[in-house]
């Protein structure tokens, strides 16, 4: 492709010429221009970005509008969370439980690790993930083992846990939930119940 | 519970507004001080439209007759210099009823013969009924005005019933000034609603995070709260799609607001916008 020359009194003209039709299209408010230009730069502005989501407590599913902004380091700040007005779910409402949804992500007393009260005792303390993981594990085991049915009163044969129950949360999403079921009936738990909505 | 504004309320609404705002933003004063000399043009236009009630296929010769003189007397007793001797050369030669045809069928026309058109057309179609609005020209689509074709001039979202509720979104029409119900996540100018490419522009300190508080309808702390916003109930709507934008105003935040005449008077937001290389999807009566 071949780039137009122009020369530096061209460019001038040139823009001499945008910067006359620029002025030409105003009907002479020229003060408020001034003044609003003198306000335009104090103004602290800065770019947000506005995001669909979901509340993640209970089986409704209402809808979220979720503000965002990029910060300088690369990071999101997340600034805002209210009901989406255009949801025929929720219509913008919001219950005050979900009102706050925004303390998952920002709240400085949210809990950042997992809890442990070891049986007889009175305080919970901090543990890691690993130690989590490895305590449900070897309890879904011990109470498998102990509840764990091969045949009924009258001779046939179930093989079924009765000493574990599952429950589901609401924010499951469809895979999730499948998922989990598969792994409940493979333990052989009968007792299942789930909040699914989304 | 909601309110209902009568005709008379409305007009009321619009001269308390720009008292407000002329003494709270002197930036736009000059832009004030003359829409409020056109305000009382305009609403002794609209009472007269309302009495007399022309037919409406009589709007634009009605319009031309009746309520332009009073609008071209106006603009050169409290405009400024160039409106005045824009107006004078335009009428020089051109029959104000061209101006006026050509406004109500959304044509193309110079900023001052549009702000003629506009200026006298406004207060007879508000007067008017759904017969004189459905002769305007113009798309009956969603991101055009339902009742006259006309584009959106701004945006704003009802004040919600509670304060655990976010109110719905409207667009409010530039040449009836009638409202429509349109999407929250959706650009008003080309309908793009990818919210990656939808850009917001606020001035820091106006969302509920910043003013600590995690309900947006409740007030926060006040720790972070920026009690120097210029606009903490407006923000600028843009579009990285069709690099257009339209100036939102939030109802919840400021429920004195009257969106027609804050957004005529956020001309530092206009100018921001602008030199982002936005613009703006319709100018305002007063061009910016």
């Amino acid at each position: 492709m071949v780039l137009p020359t122009v020369t530096r009194r061209e460019f001038l003209k040139v823009g001499a010429a945008g910067a006359g039709a620029l002025a030409a299209t105003g009907l002479g408010f020229d003060l408020a221009v001034a003044e609003s230009t003198r306000v335009k730069q104090k103004l602290r502005i800065a770019g947000t970005k506005e995001l669909h989501s979901v509340c993640p407590y209970c089986a409704v599913g209402c809808s979220l509008v979720a503000y965002t902004r990029q910060k300088s380091d690369g990071t999101t700040e997340l600034l805002q969370i209210e009901g989406d007005p255009d949801s025929p779910v929720n219509e913008g409402r919001l219950c005050p439980k979900g009102a706050t949804a925004m303390q998952l992500a920002v709240s400085p007393r949210r809990v950042e690790s997992p809890q442990y009260r070891a049986a007889g005792a009175t305080a919970w303390k901090s543990v890691s993930w690993d130690f989590v993981l490895d305590k449900v594990a070897q309890n879904i085991k011990a109470s498998r083992d102990a509840s764990f049915v091969t045949t009924d009163g009258n001779g046939n044969i179930v093989n079924r846990c009765e000493g574990i129950a599952f429950a589901g949360g609401a924010a499951f999403s469809s895979e999730e939930g499948y998922f989990a079921t598969k792994l409940m009936r493979g333990l052989g738990l009968v007792h299942l119940e789930q909040q699914a909505r989304v | 519970m909601a309110v209902t504004l009568t005709a008379n309320d409305v007009w009321a609404e619009r001269r308390r507004r720009v008292a407000e705002l002329r003494a709270r933003q002197g930036f736009a004063r000059q832009l004030l001080d003359f829409y409020g000399a056109l305000l009382a043009v305009q609403e002794k236009a609209f009472q007269e439209a309302a009495a007399a009630s022309p037919a409406a296929a009589d709007l634009a010769s009605y319009v031309a007759e009746v309520v332009v003189p009073s609008v071209v007397d106006v603009s050169l007793f409290a405009g400024p210099d160039r409106l005045r001797s824009e107006v004078i050369h335009r009428l020089e030669t051109e029959h104000p009823l061209g101006m006026i045809e050509r406004w109500i069928a959304g044509d193309e026309q110079p900023i001052v013969d549009r702000y003629l058109a506009r200026a006298a057309v406004g207060p007879v179609l508000e007067a008017l009924g759904a017969e004189a609005r459905a002769r305007c020209g113009g798309p009956r689509d969603a991101r055009h005005c339902p009742a006259c074709g006309g584009p959106p001039q701004l945006s704003y979202s009802a004040s919600p019933m509670d304060d655990l509720a976010t109110g719905p979104r409207f667009l409010a029409c530039a040449r009836c000034a009638a409202s429509w119900g349109y999407p929250r996540l959706t650009c008003a100018g080309c309908g793009e609603d990818s919210s990656a490419r939808l850009q917001i522009f606020s001035e820091h300190g106006t969302t509920s995070g910043e003013r600590g508080s995690v309900v947006r309808g409740l007030p926060g702390d006040g720790a972070a709260r920026r009690k120097d916003a210029v606009f903490p109930h407006m923000r600028i709507e843009a579009c990285e799609s069709c690099r257009r934008y339209i100036l939102g105003i939030d109802l919840a935040t400021d429920p004195a607001a009257v969106p027609l005449v804050d957004e005529m008077a956020a001309v530092p937001l206009d100018l921001y916008a602008r030199e982002r290389g936005f613009s703006k999807i319709t100018t305002n009566l007063m061009g910016f």
